[in-house]
């Protein structure tokens, strides 16, 4: 379901080196280099850009703060209470009272799905920012100071991205035992090395460039290399990998749940609803299309908003 | 927008479409293999299962048989390959060291027993009429001290080496027997046996040392398989040889996917025909666990009897797509209980565990997710003469969660507390939702529940056994005889008191029914410690006992389903020839 190469650096683009050294003059993408002031309006303006330039990914901004809003006012937003069960009827079609019918239990499938999301996106969140602290924090490392540090690192990043990603998780996930905290821990694994990976990358050229040479020759300690020269520099790519890793997050989230290794039986989760609604297709069609629905429109949203974002912050794609 | 954009756009549709379609087709090998490693890890599993027509029971109750009988069809043919399918299987076929029901059906057919459960249309599904199986009569001493069984005559052990064929005799029993008291998980069934003796060839003598009312009913135990002296005395792999007198010889075997037979060409008994049994030729019994996958190849003919239970809805479609096919439901042998844990707080008080009962909606419950069913009380109701009649059970086990909350309210919990439920889900997922529903309704009166699902072997190999929970629910094996199900739970320190029940008044009522060889007597005895254990112990909280269902091809005649393990009585089924 991805749409990026983990390996590939997102952005394909050059390093971006000259932000630091020549305040005010950025040479970040061309839009934001013809606009002077102060970063706030930099940021609007390149905000105004995004939303002329990417359409798509603009619908798909709305779609994820649409779904960030129906998690938080999930309580508000529900019709009803998500585990109460229905004691008399069972598998209801949508009606006026269960827009998207009920599930085996009798329990109202537009609530659940709405509660759903907050696990979905717990997970996705906690996940991608874990593993863009770690691995940008050990890329940046790896890369700025090779040898066998690098080569550690790297063997490390080569064995964990060996396995395929699911695999790996479930295995972990299986180990831990179902729980939201431990899909965090699995996916944390098995995503951080693509992060580590693309920040190497990216420290690498930072490191070779001139102005790195020069802040060195000026007497700048490593950790203020990394930190005012490397780290922003990996920011762009690291960021639209994050919007991408978000997406598949929640898919993965939702596999885990689906083979019954991730969140608990009683927290209404996507990837359950789906595993759950699946057993009953044939009679109960509203089981499996809902949660399926707000599962496939989540991650899209989050796949187009991720390749939007590379298109906006990659200067050699402007058109 | 470009091309490029909408073309990822489609992909990532269909990406998904094949998603959600993977979902539905149901195929979910991952949970194959979790379930399947669970059951080879645990040899010593045995409760019922969820999706499985295990033991079922009931004369009286007897549901809607509406297999073989109906049909009233005519003379046996012989040949024909059986298929069965069954949820899951087990790394373990070893009678004496494996209690699980699915060593007991894999088995059933190639070993057998001194004396077995009648089987046929006049014989009630859960009627436990014993019949003479290897013994052919047997003898009880006025002081109910000395069991004399006098053994068939020129019964052929499967012609396989080390035993190859030679002629079954009394010290195979002894050997079984001995092997048994000694290391066998069933030993409780011939407790009291104090020693085994055979006179001649054909005798065996048991001497107890007091009178053990379940005796003769043991040895048509599904536990009490005979096999040869040499598994015992040369020590061969009881899980890798397979020599029995029964009808079918285990030919080959790969756990979690196949087992099959073949029949056993010296076999015994004799068919209508004069010839001996079995009709059929060869049976596999394959395993299958996906819900949908099972009823696809069912309708497509590939199954001839499925064992596998399906959720009511599906039932019902399958019902109307394959009208033809035979479909029956009885009253399953076991129940789903509500461990109470009563070392601990507030679970020590009656009137909390009582509040418990009253909070849960087994009608509901049952009629929502099993489709029907009934509420048992400790003995299972399957077994008719021993259980309370229906109606006592449903008056000593009402819901009503208002005077659950008053009496939550009485031992000084008016705002309810927090408790943690353990459960496992390799129960299939109708217990599940069970669990979820129970959950919810202990919250309805202020006990805030959180559910630990568990993998089995912690939930069967150490939290449950030791007793380290609040509470617990989930079904509990289905025993075929009364002191199982309450001698074996309830009394102080018993190997199935996994409660920390200790009551002396209950021990003493459970140590005398033990010794009442009058059946009248002992039934009665028996239905008195119900209605104490209900009304002053309340503990396992009997939940349900659903219905269980096997379904079976229109062409598969002359099988009549009993509660017992191990295909009782497939040796008189025939397929019919495609016509």
């Amino acid at each position: 379901m991805t749409t990026v190469e983990p390996e590939a650096d997102p952005t394909g683009g050059e390093p971006k080196d000259t932000v630091q050294i020549e305040e005010g003059l950025s040479t970040l993408t061309p839009d934001q280099q013809a606009l002077p002031g102060s970063g706030r309006a930099r940021l609007a303006a390149s905000m105004k850009h995004f939303v002329s330039s990417q359409p798509l990914g603009t619908i798909s901004g709305m779609i994820i703060i649409l779904l960030l809003v129906a998690s938080v006012a999930a309580p508000l937003l529900a019709t009803h209470d998500p585990s109460a069960i229905g004691r008399v009827s069972q598998l209801d079609a949508p009606s006026t009272a269960n827009w998207f019918g009920t599930d085996e239990l009798g329990r109202d499938i537009f609530s659940r799905v709405l509660f759903g999301s907050r696990v979905s996106l717990i997970v996705a969140t906690f996940t991608v920012l874990f593993s863009t602290v770690f691995g940008t924090v050990f890329g940046a490392i790896s890369g700025y100071f090779g040898g066998w540090i690098d080569m550690v690192t790297q063997r490390i990043v080569d064995a964990v991205m060996s396995i395929p990603v699911l695999i790996l998780a479930l295995f972990i996930a299986a180990l831990l035992g179902g729980s939201v905290r431990n899909v965090v821990i699995a996916l944390t694994v098995v995503y951080t090395p693509r992060f580590a990976r693309v920040a190497r990358g990216e420290m690498l050229r930072v490191k070779n460039a001139e102005y790195v040479t020069a802040a060195e020759a000026l007497g700048a300690s490593s950790w203020r290399t990394i930190r005012k020269h490397g780290i922003p520099n990996l920011l762009a790519p690291i960021i639209i990998l994050s919007s991408l890793t978000f997406g598949q997050s929640i898919v993965a989230e939702a596999a885990l749940s689906f083979l019954g290794v991730g969140a608990p039986v009683t927290e209404p989760s996507w990837g359950m609803m789906l595993s759950r609604g699946s057993e009953y297709t044939r009679v109960a069609w509203w089981g499996v299309v809902f949660p399926g629905g707000a599962l496939s429109l989540g991650v899209l949203a989050f796949n187009l908003f991720g390749d939007a974002l590379r298109d906006h912050l990659d200067p050699k794609l402007v058109r | 927008m470009t091309t490029k954009k909408w073309i990822r756009l489609l992909a990532l549709f269909s990406v998904f479409a094949l998603f959600v379609a993977a979902c539905g087709g149901g195929s979910d090998p991952d949970e194959d293999a979790t379930t399947d490693d669970t059951v080879s890890a645990e040899g010593e599993e045995d409760e019922d299962f969820d999706d499985r027509a295990a033991a079922q029971q009931e004369g009286e109750d007897e549901a809607t048989q509406t297999d073989a009988s109906d049909e009233g069809s005519g003379d046996p043919v012989r040949g024909g390959h059986l298929i069965i399918s069954g949820p899951s299987d087990i790394g373990n076929l070893d009678p004496i060291t494996s209690s699980s029901f699915n060593t007991q059906y894999r088995i059933g057919r190639v070993y057998q027993k001194l004396l077995t459960f009648e089987t046929g249309p006049e014989f009630g599904y859960t009627q436990n009429s014993l019949k003479p199986e290897l013994a052919t009569d047997w003898e009880i001493s006025d002081d109910n001290l000395t069991y004399t069984f006098t053994l068939r005559e020129g019964v052929k052990w499967h012609d396989v080496a080390p035993v190859s064929g030679r002629e079954f005799t009394s010290a195979d029993v002894k050997a079984t027997f001995d092997a048994i008291l000694a290391e066998g998980h069933q030993a409780a069934l011939l407790e009291r046996v104090e020693s085994v003796e055979t006179p001649d060839d054909y005798t065996v003598v048991l001497n107890l040392s007091a009178p053990f009312a379940p005796l003769l009913n043991n040895m048509a135990n599904h536990f009490m398989w005979i096999l040869p002296a040499e598994a015992f005395e040369e020590g061969y792999d009881r899980n890798a040889t397979f020599i029995g007198t029964g009808p079918f010889m285990l030919t080959e075997r790969e756990v979690d996917v196949v087992t099959k037979y073949e029949r056993h060409p010296g076999y015994w008994e004799m068919g209508v025909d004069g010839e001996a049994l079995p009709y059929l030729d060869s049976m596999d019994f394959i395993v299958m666990n996906d819900t949908q996958q099972v009823i696809a190849a069912f309708k497509a003919g590939e199954i001839d009897l499925v064992t596998n239970g399906f959720p009511k809805e599906l039932r019902t479609q399958l019902m109307a797509d394959f009208p033809e096919a035979q479909y029956g439901e009885w009253i399953d042998a076991g129940m789903g209980q509500v461990g109470v844990n009563m070392n601990r707080e507030p679970f020590n008080d009656l009137r909390v565990r009582q509040a418990i009962s009253l909070a849960i909606d087994r009608e509901g419950m049952g009629a929502a997710i099993r489709g029907g069913g009934t509420i048992p009380s400790n003995v299972a109701p399957a077994q008719a003469d021993f259980a309370l009649p229906e109606q006592e059970r449903v008056e000593l086990l009402p819901y009503d969660p208002e005077r659950a909350k008053e009496l939550l309210a009485e031992a000084g919990y008016p705002d309810g507390f927090d408790a943690t439920l353990i459960a496992t889900d390799r129960y299939g997922a109708l217990y599940t939702q069970q669990t979820e529903w129970l959950v919810e309704d202990l919250k309805a009166i202020g006990i805030n529940v959180t559910l630990d699902m568990l993998d089995y072997s912690t939930y069967f190999g150490s939290r449950w056994p030791d007793v380290e929970y609040d509470l617990q629910f989930g079904p509990q094996t289905p025993f075929l005889e009364p002191d199982e199900w309450l001698r074996g739970q309830l009394q102080t320190g018993a190997s199935r008191n996994w409660y920390n029940i200790s009551d002396p008044t209950l021990d003493t009522m459970l140590d005398e029914q033990l010794g009442l060889t009058d059946a009248g007597e002992r039934a009665a005895a028996i239905q008195e410690i119900q209605r104490y254990v209900l009304e002053e112990v309340m503990n396992p909280i009997p939940v349900w006992t659903y219905l269980t269902q096997w379904t079976s091809a229109p062409d598969f005649q002359g099988y009549y389903r009993h509660n017992a393990y191990g295909f009782t009585g497939i040796e008189y089924a025939w397929l019919e020839p495609e016509s």
